[in-house]
């Protein structure tokens, strides 16, 4: 299996999607085997309902945990706000950019305040440029949900750019090959990719990821 | 109108007209026995002077066809969504439906004939048949080809199966039911005229 596989099939196991095939998952001393509820899921691809509204699609988990009323539509249009797509509430999946579409993927992922944000590779499908303000956004959005995000990238800059913590899976067999704590000051700006630090920390993973000496 | 309005009308006329046209030429033209390929003129003056057979007889035809559709709407959809949805309905009735479905419905019509008596029973039957299959195998391959992303979201919601069929694989398959609904349609009408063809008291068949 290699490496963006594994850490798919970890990143499934981790939200009790899959079973693992040994050992255990636990988070905050509870053992996760099923699908937990206050989780949130994003992965690469949107996967919008085409037939629902940009609305109605934030609104789905709702629905299906059966909370769906005013409070709901209220909180799912402060998402949308929040990550600028208020004037598209009533816009269809298609008519979106790659970008808007997996901006309503993350209102959808948030939209039952989940405790922990699984995310697997959320940003991969977009250009740079719509990936940085995709980090700030996510960034922005943590700080003012609370909730522990789990983010898979296969950009080193972006783990470092988002993140408090980094596993560095290897290769075949994929193990974790260094745990970095960043110790970047909050808020993170644009700016800080350019500090030595940042640059330091990058090495350090590239090192564990065997492509830098 | 707009512009587009007119546009959208036009094309399709002048289309027509042009068909109709190089139909009439040529069987003018080469002096084509009307036995062997009637003019549209002469398709029309018949129309026009048995337009009384005709309209009776539509009717018959017309009701076997939409019946027999319907029919095969209400009863074939719930079982794509059984075939597509339990492995062993999948594999105990997919393969008798594919193979009953290599039978030509022309070669069991008239054993149909018997078994329902002549009259709309048959016909009904017939076009229930042949309209049967498309809706079935598009809707069982709508209900499958829903995109797995999805799935995993509402699995990781921990939505009931009532909940992933109403608000995600029903919905998902929409389009392939659409289009097996559009070819049953138009089968159920063939359906429908070749019962009328091997025996019967009314419909289109009976005015050729």
């Amino acid at each position: 299996m290699n490496r963006a596989a594994a850490i798919t099939t970890f990143l499934k196991i981790v939200s009790g999607l899959i079973p693992a095939s040994g050992g255990t998952i636990q988070i905050n001393s509870r053992d996760v085997d099923e699908p937990q509820p206050d989780f949130g899921i994003a992965f690469q691809q949107a996967n919008l309902m085409p037939w629902r509204s940009v609305l109605d699609n934030v609104l789905f988990p709702m629905e299906i945990l059966r909370r769906s009323n005013t409070a709901a539509t209220l909180a799912a249009k402060e998402l949308l706000a929040l990550v600028g797509l208020e004037e598209f509430e009533q816009s269809y999946p298609s008519q979106l950019s790659g970008g808007m579409q997996q901006r309503v993927a993350l209102c959808r992922a948030l939209i039952h305040k989940p405790k922990l944000l699984l995310m697997d590779e959320p940003f991969g499908a977009l250009d740079e440029l719509t990936r940085m303000e995709m980090q700030d956004l996510l960034l922005d959005i943590r700080a003012k949900t609370g909730a522990t995000v789990m983010f898979v990238t296969h950009s080193i800059s972006e783990a470092v750019y988002i993140s408090d913590f980094i596993a560095v899976f290897s290769k075949r067999p994929s193990v974790v090959a260094d745990y970095i704590e960043v110790n970047l000051p909050y808020p993170r700006l644009a700016e800080i990719r350019y500090i030595a630090e940042f640059t330091e920390i990058e090495h350090r993973a590239g090192r564990a990821l065997g492509i830098t000496r | 109108m707009t512009a587009r309005e007119i546009r959208n009308a036009v094309y399709p006329l002048l289309g027509v007209s042009f068909i109709l046209l190089a139909w009439q030429l040529y069987t003018h033209i080469f002096g084509i026995n009307r036995i062997v390929l009637p003019s549209p003129f002469d398709i029309l003056r018949a129309s026009i002077l048995h337009w009384d057979i005709l309209l009776r007889e539509s009717w018959p035809t017309f009701l076997e066809s939409v019946l027999g559709f319907t029919l095969a709407v209400v009863i074939g959809i719930p079982f794509a969504i059984g075939v597509a949805s339990s492995r062993v309905l999948n594999l105990t009735l997919y393969p008798i439906l594919i193979a009953t479905q290599s039978v030509p419905k022309v070669a069991v019509a008239p054993i149909i004939l018997v078994w329902f008596g002549l009259g709309m029973q048959s016909e009904l039957v017939i076009a229930f048949l042949v309209a049967f299959f498309p809706i079935v195998v598009d809707t069982a391959a709508g209900i499958r080809a829903t995109p797995p992303g999805l799935l995993e979201l509402a699995r990781s919601l921990r939505a009931s199966s009532l909940q992933v069929f109403l608000k995600i694989q029903f919905p998902a398959a929409l389009p392939f039911i659409f289009a097996g609904a559009k070819v049953a349609v138009t089968l159920a009408v063939i359906g429908a005229v070749i019962g009328e063809f091997i025996g019967s008291i009314g419909g289109w068949a009976i005015c050729f």
